[in-house]
């Protein structure tokens, strides 16, 4: 039982180190001014609220030619969890770090926990933009949570599942990026590296790969749009595989976390210093 | 070295910020190059190349390599632990104009440095230059930069470039004197969509940043107008970031020793 509620001290500790003053600022300003700019639009007037959340977490479309607005877009949801990123990097995994290491059993221990701890930051940021945003809609005069969606059969029905995949996708998309930016810092130690590793290769493949071209280029099996509930194939349509979306995201946080736990058997980061 | 530009120079942002500028700019160039082919390249193409990075990519990175070495100059204030004696020495209001200024050039820098490798890997894979000496590659490539305004048109996309990174430095310079490094840098690229995004569609769609970063040259509008926004924009940011750190060095402020 102690040693749950060490477990539990811990993670807590971390979690505060990663929803620092300044992500949660980004993060309300961002979803407000995403929500805002979304619902004052004229055409977006009738609305549901699940359909808002939807959108704004959701991910875009496909493209054929993708303009910087729209990947702008996505970027932008993605970065309150790098703001909490450079927080959890500082605090939890630097400065914190020749305090706190000792606690553990092992280096592996401090890692795995710091792996657990930074996907439960994704999960809980992923749930307080949606919560914002909804309360956003609700004072915007918008009701109504389900969404219409069409089944194999092509009936229509109206359901709360797309609006819940949207945000557990989105939560998976950040638990990945993040993953490999704690890799990075990791092996090198250097924080600008790290964040780099958040964005550019989200960056990049927003522009890369948001095409809907099957023959020239397949894009349904990349990972950035795994992350996107918009483009999941719904009804037989073209698009990404559910499952294979969300069981490819957790397999590949699971592979980046694996592969980070074997780094540490040849590094001490104790007597490293940070960049 | 001068210290003033050593500080400059020695931050690898600097150096990030000039590979994310190649890479925006090659990135933009990449499709053409996998399906055209080197050997089918024309007089005309060398233009085209060069207006290639104005659109694209850069504008996602263009907040990022403006921030890259801008964002370490504070922090760094703060982590050596000696400003209180540099402000004893310089003054504040000397203190802010040399950061700023720094900002600027490290900025500025990072795209000329960028854009000038690309123009450089542009012209040597040409088939132009492949198979005959330099001195027959300048005499071949002369007239036809000057005919076609492939010059100006570098020139001028390369000097838009970097007045929008140096806009967006000050910014980032400002931004940093409150938080930290990462911190700073993700504000400033925030800070940057939010606008791009904002403005498209509304009254003011003329002031969007990337808008005034690469007017078309094609359409032969006057150029001044696209030029004095952006130098309105870059007072703007001047002036953002000049308080920002001057609040950060006061009584209150979380730069104050």
């Amino acid at each position: 039982m102690n040693k749950l509620i060490k477990y539990k001290n811990r993670l807590k500790m971390d979690l505060l180190m990663m929803l620092r003053p300044q992500a949660l600022i980004a993060l309300v300003a961002i979803c407000t001014l995403q929500t805002l700019n979304l619902i004052i639009k004229p055409w977006n007037r009738d609305l549901g609220l699940g359909a808002i959340v939807y959108e704004l977490y959701g991910g875009i479309m496909w493209y054929e030619f993708i303009s910087p607005q729209a990947a702008a877009f996505w970027l932008l949801q993605l970065l309150p969890c790098g703001m909490a990123f450079a927080g959890f990097l500082e605090g939890s995994m630097d400065s914190r770090l020749p305090y706190t290491a000792y606690r553990f059993s092992s280096q592996t221990a401090w890692w795995l926990s710091k792996v657990a701890a930074n996907l439960l930051g994704c999960f809980a940021i992923a749930l307080f933009s949606g919560l914002l945003c909804a309360l956003i809609a609700v004072l915007g005069g918008h009701r109504g949570l389900l969404l219409a969606i069409q089944d194999a059969q092509g009936f229509r029905m109206l359901s709360m599942a797309p609006l819940l995949l949207a945000l557990l996708a989105y939560a998976l998309q950040m638990g990945i990026l993040t993953g490999l930016g704690m890799l990075v810092y990791l092996i090198s130690r250097n924080s600008r590296l790290a964040l780099l590793s958040y964005i550019l290769p989200a960056a990049w493949s927003i522009m890369r790969h948001s095409g809907d071209d099957s023959l020239l280029m397949d894009n349904r099996h990349r990972v950035i749009n795994w992350g996107m509930a918009k483009r999941f194939s719904q009804g037989g349509g073209f698009g990404v595989d559910t499952g294979e979306a969300l069981l490819g995201s957790l397999a590949l946080i699971l592979a980046l976390a694996l592969l980070g736990a074997a780094v540490q058997a040849f590094i001490n980061q104790t007597q490293r210093k940070a960049r | 070295m001068n210290t003033y530009l050593k500080r400059v120079l020695s931050g690898g942002g600097l150096y990030w910020g000039a590979t994310l500028t190649l890479f925006a700019c090659l990135y933009a160039a990449m499709g053409v190059l996998s399906y055209l082919g080197l050997s089918y390249y024309t007089k005309g193409d060398v233009v085209y190349f060069l207006t290639l990075p104005r659109g694209d990519v850069i504008h996602l990175l263009l907040p990022l390599i403006a921030a890259l070495p801008a964002a370490t100059l504070c922090a760094e204030d703060r982590s050596r632990g000696y400003l209180a004696l540099v402000l004893k020495r310089c003054g504040n209001g000397r203190y802010v104009l040399r950061r700023l200024s720094q900002a600027v050039v490290g900025a500025a820098l990072a795209v000329a440095l960028g854009f000038a490798a690309y123009c450089a890997i542009v012209y040597s894979h040409s088939p132009y230059t492949a198979d005959v000496d330099m001195k027959e590659a300048v005499s071949t490539y002369l007239p036809l930069m000057t005919r076609h305004k492939a010059l100006p048109l570098a020139l001028d996309t390369a000097f838009r470039l970097a007045f929008a990174a140096a806009t967006w430095a000050l910014i980032c310079a400002g931004c940093s004197a409150f938080m930290g490094e990462m911190q700073a840098m993700l504000v400033t690229v925030v800070a940057y969509y939010f606008l791009s995004q904002l403005l498209v569609g509304s009254a003011l769609n003329e002031w969007m940043p990337q808008r005034i970063q690469t007017p078309d040259l094609f359409t032969a509008a006057p150029l001044w107008q696209y030029s004095l926004r952006q130098l309105a924009q870059f007072l703007l940011a001047a002036l953002f970031g000049g308080a920002c750190l001057a609040f950060a060095l006061g009584k209150r402020g979380g730069m104050r020793p």
